[in-house]
C-alpha cells in the first residue's frame, strides 16, 4: 500500500522508509505539517503515519485540515507519556498510535489493521466472534448459543465495540456514541458498563479477551482472540 | 539547619549589625524607660538592669555588657535609689545593693557573652561538619550513579557501534546469513537496554527534581493489571500468574503512566526470579482505606540486612553480578508509589521468596 511518514527526525523518515518499503509497502514522506499537506492533496496515501512533534504545525491540526476532506487512516507516533496529546489526536480523527520507540513489527501491524478497516467498511449485520454472536437488526447477542440478556444501553455499548474491531476507541467517543451528545466527560459511566458488560461476556478484565483496555485512554475490540 | 544553629546564626547578624556601643547604651535606656514609666522601687529596677545587661551580653559580647553594666549602675543609683535624681545615696545598705548589682551584673556580662560565643562557634562548627559530611556522602553517591550510568549507557553504544561497524566493513558473504543476523539482533537488544535506562533515568532525575507530576485519573485498578499482565505473560518462560481479586473493587485515581510502570517491574521481578514451574501469585483487595495489591514470588527472596537497601538508587543484592540491571528499577517504583500518597512494602514469602506490597490510597493525598 502507499503510506505517507511525516516526521522531522531525517533518521526516523529513513529507518521508516527502509522498514515499510521492505515490507514491500511504497512509502514516501513530508518532514513538516505543511508538506504533508501538500503531498496528501497530490498523492493518493493509503495511511499516513504522523509524528505529532512537528516543527510548523501542529500535529493535531494537520489531522484536524486532512479530515475535512479525507478519511485516510492516520496512525500519530507519540511519545511515551504523553496520555493528554494521545487523547486529543484520537478525539480530532486519528485511528491510532504507537509509542516512540517502537517495534517496526507493531507499527507495521498497525498499519496494516487500520489499512483493512478502512477497506472493509461492516456491511454484514450478524458479526461472529469466536463463540459469540452479535446479532444487530434482531439485538440478539448469543454465547455459545445462548442467549445472554443485555440492557438497551450495554447493547448499544457493545455494538459500538463489535462494529469498530481493532480500532481504539476513546471514552469520549464511546460515550457520546452510546449515552448522547451531551456526554464525553463521564467515563465513570463507561468503565461501570465495560464491567458489566464483561461479567456478562465472560471477559476477565484481567485476563480480556475481547474487550482490551487503553487506561486513561479507552477500549479496543479484540476480533479475533488469540486463544 | 537546626533551629537552635538557625538562633545561633541569627545573633551573630544581630552582633555584626548592632554595634556594641549603641546595643549596650540603648538596652540600658530601654530598662530605665520600662523603670521609670512602671514606678518601680530600687529592687525591682536592679532585676530590670540586670535583665538588659543579660541581653546586651547576647546582642553586644563582653563590650556590650560591660558597657551596659556601667550604664545600668549609674542609672540605678541616680534615678531609683534614694535620695533619687541624684547620685548620694543614702542608706549604707543601698550602698552595698549598687555594689553587689555591679558585681553581679559584670559576672553576668562575662559569663553569657562568653557562652554565647562559644555556642555560636560550636553551632557553626558542628553545622559546617555536618554539612561537610553530607556533602561528601553526596558526592560519593553521585560519583558511583556516575560511573554506574557511565558503564551502563557506554556498553550498550559500544557493541552497537561495533555490530553497525562489522555490518558495513566485513564482507557479507563471509559473515553469512546467521552472522548477519545476529549482529543485527544485538544491535536490537541493546537499542532496548539503552532505551530502558535512559527512561528509567530519566524518570529518577523527574523524582528527585520534584517535577513528577501527577496526572491523577480515575481507573479500575484490575483494568490496568489486565493491560500489564497481558504485556508480560508472552514472556513468563512458563511462570503462572495466578490473579485472586475482591468481586468489587473501587476505582482509584492514579497515574496511568506511572502505575503501569510499577506493576509491570513489580511484576517482571516476580516472574524473573520465580523458579521453574512455580507460580506468581497477584491478590488485589481493599485494605483500610487503600487499595492494596500483593505480587508473591517463591524465588530466593532478599536477605533480611539487604531489605532495608533495596529501594535504594543503584542498589544491587549482593549476590547479583554487576551487568544485572541498573539497580534503579525499585527505587523509581518506590518513589512513584510515595508520590500517590501510597506505600510500598517488601516482605518475606512465608516458606521463601518475596512478597511486594503496594497500597494506593482510595482518596490520594
Amino acid at each position: 500500500m502507499r503510506i505517507l511518514v511525516v516526521d522531522d527526525e531525517p533518521g526516523i523518515r529513513r529507518a521508516l522508509t527502509a522498514g515499510l518499503s521492505g515490507l514491500g509497502h511504497e512509502v514516501f514522506s513530508a518532514r513538516d505539517g505543511e508538506a504533508a499537506l501538500l503531498a496528501l492533496s497530490d498523492d493518493r496515501a493509503e495511511v499516513v503515519i504522523l509524528d505529532l512533534g512537528l516543527p510548523d504545525l501542529d500535529g493535531l491540526e494537520v489531522i484536524d485540515q486532512v479530515r475535512r476532506w479525507s478519511k485516510v487512516p492516520i496512525i500519530v507516533l507519540s511519545v511515551k507519556g504523553d496520555q493528554a496529546d494521545k487523547i486529543a489526536a484520537l478525539d480530532a480523527g486519528a485511528d491510532d498510535y504507537v509509542e516512540k520507540p517502537f517495534a517496526m513489527g507493531e507499527l507495521a501491524a498497525r498499519v496494516g489493521a487500520v489499512f483493512r478497516r478502512s477497506q472493509t467498511q461492516p456491511a454484514q449485520t450478524v458479526l461472529r466472534f469466536g463463540e459469540l454472536e452479535f446479532d444487530q437488526p434482531k439485538t440478539l447477542v448469543l454465547l455459545s448459543g445462548e442467549r445472554i440478556a443485555l440492557t438497551p444501553t450495554e447493547f448499544r455499548l457493545l455494538e459500538a465495540l463489535v462494529t469498530n474491531p481493532e480500532k481504539l476507541l476513546t471514552h469520549q467517543w464511546l460515550l457520546r456514541k452510546v449515552w448522547g451528545l451531551g456526554y464525553g466527560h463521564e467515563s465513570q459511566y463507561l468503565r461501570v458498563y465495560i464491567r458489566r458488560l464483561r461479567a456478562k461476556l465472560g471477559d476477565d478484565p484481567t485476563n480480556p479477551r475481547w474487550i482490551a483496555t487503553d487506561p486513561g485512554v479507552g477500549y479496543r475490540w479484540i476480533p479475533a482472540p488469540s486463544t | 539547619m537546626r533551629t537552635s544553629a538557625r538562633g545561633a546564626l541569627f545573633l551573630v547578624r544581630a552582633q555584626l549589625l548592632v554595634p556594641w556601643w549603641i546595643s549596650g547604651p540603648g538596652l540600658a535606656g530601654l530598662a530605665t524607660v520600662v523603670g521609670l514609666t512602671s514606678g518601680m522601687n530600687a529592687t525591682a529596677a536592679a532585676g530590670v538592669y540586670v535583665l538588659s545587661v543579660v541581653a546586651a551580653s547576647l546582642v553586644g559580647r563582653l563590650k556590650g555588657a560591660l558597657a551596659t553594666s556601667t550604664i545600668c549602675f549609674f542609672c540605678l543609683n541616680y534615678y531609683f535609689t534614694p535620695p533619687r535624681l541624684t547620685f548620694a545615696v543614702e542608706k549604707g545598705e543601698d550602698l552595698v545593693a549598687l555594689v553587689v548589682f555591679l558585681i553581679v551584673a559584670t559576672v553576668v556580662s562575662g559569663l553569657f557573652s562568653s557562652l554565647t560565643a562559644e555556642q555560636v562557634r560550636a553551632e557553626m562548627n558542628e553545622e559546617q561538619a555536618r554539612e561537610a559530611k553530607l556533602e561528601s556522602a553526596a558526592s560519593d553517591l553521585r560519583a558511583a550513579v556516575f560511573s554506574a550510568v557511565t558503564h551502563d549507557l557506554k556498553t550498550p553504544i559500544t557493541s552497537i557501534k561495533a555490530s553497525v561497524d562489522s555490518l558495513m566493513d566485513i564482507d557479507e558473504a563471509r559473515l553469512g546469513d546467521g552472522g548477519v543476523r545476529e549482529l543485527l539482533e544485538g544491535i536490537s537488544t541493546d537499542a532496548d537496554r539503552l532505551n530502558r535506562l535512559v527512561g528509567n533515568v530519566l524518570d529518577l532525575a523527574r523524582v528527585k527534581a520534584g517535577a513528577m507530576d501527577l496526572h491523577l485519573v480515575e481507573v479500575d485498578i484490575l483494568e490496568l493489571l489486565g493491560v500489564v499482565l497481558n504485556r508480560i505473560r508472552p514472556f513468563t518462560n512458563g511462570t503462572m500468574i495466578e490473579v485472586k481479586t475482591a468481586p468489587y473493587l473501587p476505582e482509584v485515581k492514579v497515574d496511568v503512566i506511572q502505575m503501569d510502570h510499577v506493576l509491570t517491574n513489580i511484576l517482571e521481578n516476580a516472574v524473573r526470579f520465580s523458579p521453574p514451574r512455580s507460580a506468581v501469585e497477584v491478590d488485589v483487595k481493599v485494605q483500610m482505606d487503600a487499595v492494596e495489591i500483593k505480587v508473591v514470588d517463591h524465588g530466593p527472596g532478599i536477605p533480611n540486612h539487604e531489605r532495608a537497601h533495596v529501594l535504594e538508587p543503584f542498589y544491587r543484592l549482593s549476590r547479583d553480578s554487576a551487568t544485572q540491571g541498573s539497580g534503579l528499577g525499585l527505587a523509581i517504583v518506590s518513589a512513584m508509589v510515595t508520590a500517590h500518597g501510597g506505600h510500598l512494602g517488601l516482605e518475606e514469602t512465608p516458606g521463601g521468596g518475596t512478597t511486594v506490597v503496594t497500597a494506593i490510597p482510595l482518596r490520594p493525598a
